[in-house]
């Protein structure tokens, strides 16, 4: 019975055989599904990541235009190049390459184009920038699309070739790009700022704010108390502000730290305030100062000029006492007209001295030693209706390291003015019975004393030396 | 030594009854055959063995189906999800109607793109925010808007009238927008310190799927839907483009 024991053999090894076939073609088609699934999760981390590496791109684009503000020029060296973007205006660019831990790829590469659309630029003149970033991350496993075609038409894979170049590709990818407008800064975005402390210890203090530019905020453009806005911020990016039970008519903020006195604060209280207050450098004029007066000590005029830079003045210090009376006169025709004075010692206004600026005229100080108005010295403030804060803007130059800068504001002192000061410790001393700060100050730290009114002009705003960059629009382009 | 077998075999007394004798070498077997009883046995065990595979076989294919369900049904919820934080990230604002399946979600988002589907040029503003503009009309168009919607168990994304299918098959739809600016349980919802309050535009998207299986064994109580959650900084919401501290 050989044939019967060799058909019962046979039929044993054809059920083994279709048995194993079966179970074959069923794991091939459970690891068929399953490395699909798989791959999805990848493509999905990959299309995640990219769009975290064009984000990080447009960050390095900002970091470079931060760094002018710094140092001219010292923004978008190599390996930043520059040269003609597609839109036809000059634009630097950059290609970086990276290697992350993340879920999708570890190959992730960052392209970015930053340029200057001529229309992009504000009322003030300000030049926004545009900052174009596409982040690259490479996909794990081979060249294959998920099993979702609605999938591909989201995250919009490059398998073979580079959607965005037509470029073939050794390895598939995927690329997210995004568009940031970043728009200038002023310094002067609050009415106390610093790096530091900021200690307020009289509940007579007053810090208010108002908006010369807006007749319902103001009368004749000066600050009125019965249209007193709610702008008066106080922010530092040092973690105390004691506000001594001032009464603030705005928000006081820290950086991460403590508001103490805050029974009088109308608006919020904050503590995730950071802003980076860059040291003023002295100037760098070379050419067109004028070489008379060389220090003003006694009454005396200077001229001033319709042109940005066109009237410079470089003096070692400037002493205003008694009745004394420094003029900046303007143009006679009442155009605006500008001043840049160059103080490379201290400048001082008390007594009855006074500054006093013709209408229209703007006056920018850069002084390298310390500051003080103080008995009845008023600087632009002797209640003409033209006098604006925005009109006399002190930039207090970084001292040599090791040496100290004051600012003091006493007394009846009366000042419209924008005070930029990091590196200096501001004082403002009440006491006096009319002292009146209108502007916006900004030190390294600040300490208000007695009954102090500081009357915050929200048109400062737009105003003063552009201090930093923020993000003013944010696109993902999805072609 | 060799065990002793025994098997039935046809002898040849008058009875014809099979006798266990030892096991003889296998050809030898032929020679007996099997009763009606044994056959029904045989047929019973292996219609039990049968049966018993039949039924692994159907739960494992159940099994498998379902849990490719369950992967569709995660690839789509996460689709969505994605779409949805893309637009978010882009929007300036974002508005929900109705509720359960009837819910819609609409997002202003910039007016990126002219006619041709290049992007524009952006202009400042008078107040120094960015508008992309379409200044071929009057007044200017600076904005265009998304709707998400479900309609017939299908997902939906509208730009433009034109209206994309995101997703089908979707059963008890259920999308809440949580927006952290008016949430009054934001601290715990978004984990924010209680000074960040109603200052923060996160919004947050739950979108609950009910996994559509087919096994008509099973419940819609034994059905769990399941939830993807995303939380999306609005990258132009949260902006401050006036002269304000942040």
């Amino acid at each position: 019975m050989k044939k019967a024991t060799r058909s019962n053999q046979g039929s044993a090894l054809m059920f083994a055989l279709i048995a194993m076939l079966v179970l074959t073609m069923v794991g091939i088609e459970v690891a068929r599904l399953v490395t699909t699934k798989y791959m999805n999760t990848f493509h999905a981390a990959s299309w995640q990541e990219s769009l975290l590496a064009a984000e990080s791109g447009a960050d390095l684009g900002i970091v470079e235009l931060r760094k002018n503000l710094a140092t001219p020029s010292s923004g978008f060296q190599s390996p930043w190049t520059s040269g003609t973007g597609s839109s036809g205006w000059n634009e630097y660019d950059l290609t970086t390459m990276n290697y992350a831990a993340g879920e999708g790829g570890t190959q992730m590469t960052i392209q970015v184009a930053v340029d200057a659309p001529p229309g992009l630029v504000d009322g003030n003149g300000w030049q926004y920038y545009r900052i174009r970033a596409t982040g690259t991350n490479s996909i794990p496993g081979p060249a294959r699309v998920g099993d979702e075609k609605r999938d591909l038409d989201l995250r919009k894979l490059s398998l073979q070739t580079d959607r965005l170049t037509g470029q073939p590709l050794a390895r598939p990818q995927v690329s997210r790009r995004i568009e940031v407008i970043a728009r200038p800064m002023s310094p002067f975005t609050a009415a106390v700022v610093a790096r530091g402390n900021i200690s307020f210890t009289d509940a007579g203090i007053v810090v208010d704010s108002y908006d010369s530019r807006d007749p319902n905020k103001s009368t004749n453009g000066q600050w009125d108390v019965s249209k007193r806005q709610q702008h008066g911020d106080v922010a530092t990016d040092g973690t105390l502000i004691s506000a001594g039970g001032a009464q603030i008519y705005g928000s006081v903020s820290t950086n991460n730290g403590t508001a103490t006195g805050v029974a009088n604060v109308t608006g919020e209280i904050r503590n995730d305030f950071y802003q980076d207050l860059i040291s003023v450098n002295p100037p760098t004029w070379t050419t067109g100062i004028a070489q008379n007066p060389n220090q003003i000590t006694d009454t005396t005029t200077i001229t001033s000029s319709t042109t940005k830079g066109g009237a410079r003045y470089k003096l070692s210090s400037i002493k205003i006492d008694g009745n004394k009376v420094l003029t900046i006169a303007g143009d006679p025709s009442g155009a605006t007209s500008y001043v840049d004075i160059w103080v490379t010692g201290d400048f001082t206004v008390n007594g009855n001295g006074m500054v006093y600026l013709d209408k229209n005229v703007i006056a920018t100080f850069y002084v390298a030693g310390n500051t003080s108005v103080s008995g009845n010295g008023i600087i632009n403030g002797n209640g003409d209706t033209d006098d604006r804060p925005g009109h006399v803007v002190f930039y207090e130059i970084k001292p040599p390291a090791g040496t100290s800068q004051s600012i003091q504001l006493a007394g009846n002192a009366n000042i419209e003015a924008a005070v930029y000061a990091p590196d200096a410790t501001v004082t403002i001393n009440g006491g006096g019975s009319s002292g009146t700060f209108s502007g916006s100050v900004v030190g390294n730290t600040v300490t208000m004393t007695g009954i102090t009114n500081v009357h915050y002009d929200e048109a400062l705003g737009n105003s003063g030396t552009i201090m930093d960059y923020k993000i003013a629009s944010w696109f993902e382009d999805t072609r | 030594m060799r065990p002793k077998l025994f098997r039935r075999e046809r002898g040849s007394d008058a009875t014809l009854e099979c006798r266990a004798t030892p096991m003889r070498p296998n050809h030898f077997r032929s020679e007996c055959g099997m009763t009606l009883v044994e056959m029904l046995v045989a047929c019973g065990v292996l219609l039990v063995i049968g049966m018993g595979l039949v039924m692994g076989l159907a739960a494992l294919q159940r099994n498998f189906q379902a849990t490719c369900d369950y992967a569709t049904n995660h690839g789509d919820e996460m689709r969505i999800s994605d779409y949805l934080a893309r637009d978010l990230r882009r929007a300036t604002s974002v508005s929900v109607s109705g509720t359960g399946s009837a819910t819609t979600v609409t997002m202003t988002l910039p007016n990126y793109y002219d006619s041709t589907g290049s992007p524009r040029v952006p202009v400042v503003n008078s107040d120094g925010t960015v508008a992309y503009q379409d200044a071929s009309v009057t007044p200017p168009v600076n904005s265009t808007s998304v709707t998400y919607y479900l309609s017939n168990g299908t997902m939906y994304r509208s730009q433009n009238a034109v209206a994309k299918a995101l997703a089908v098959n979707v059963q008890s739809f259920q999308l809440t927008l949580v927006d952290s600016a008016t949430d009054p349980n934001a601290g715990s919802d978004f984990n924010l310190s209680s000074s960040l309050l109603g200052k923060v535009a996160e919004v947050k998207t739950q979108i609950s799927f009910s996994p559509h299986f087919s096994n008509s064994g099973s419940t819609q109580n034994g059905i769990k839907s399941t939830t993807f959650y995303n939380t999306t900084l609005l990258r132009n919401a949260r902006t401050d483009t006036k002269v304000t501290l942040y």
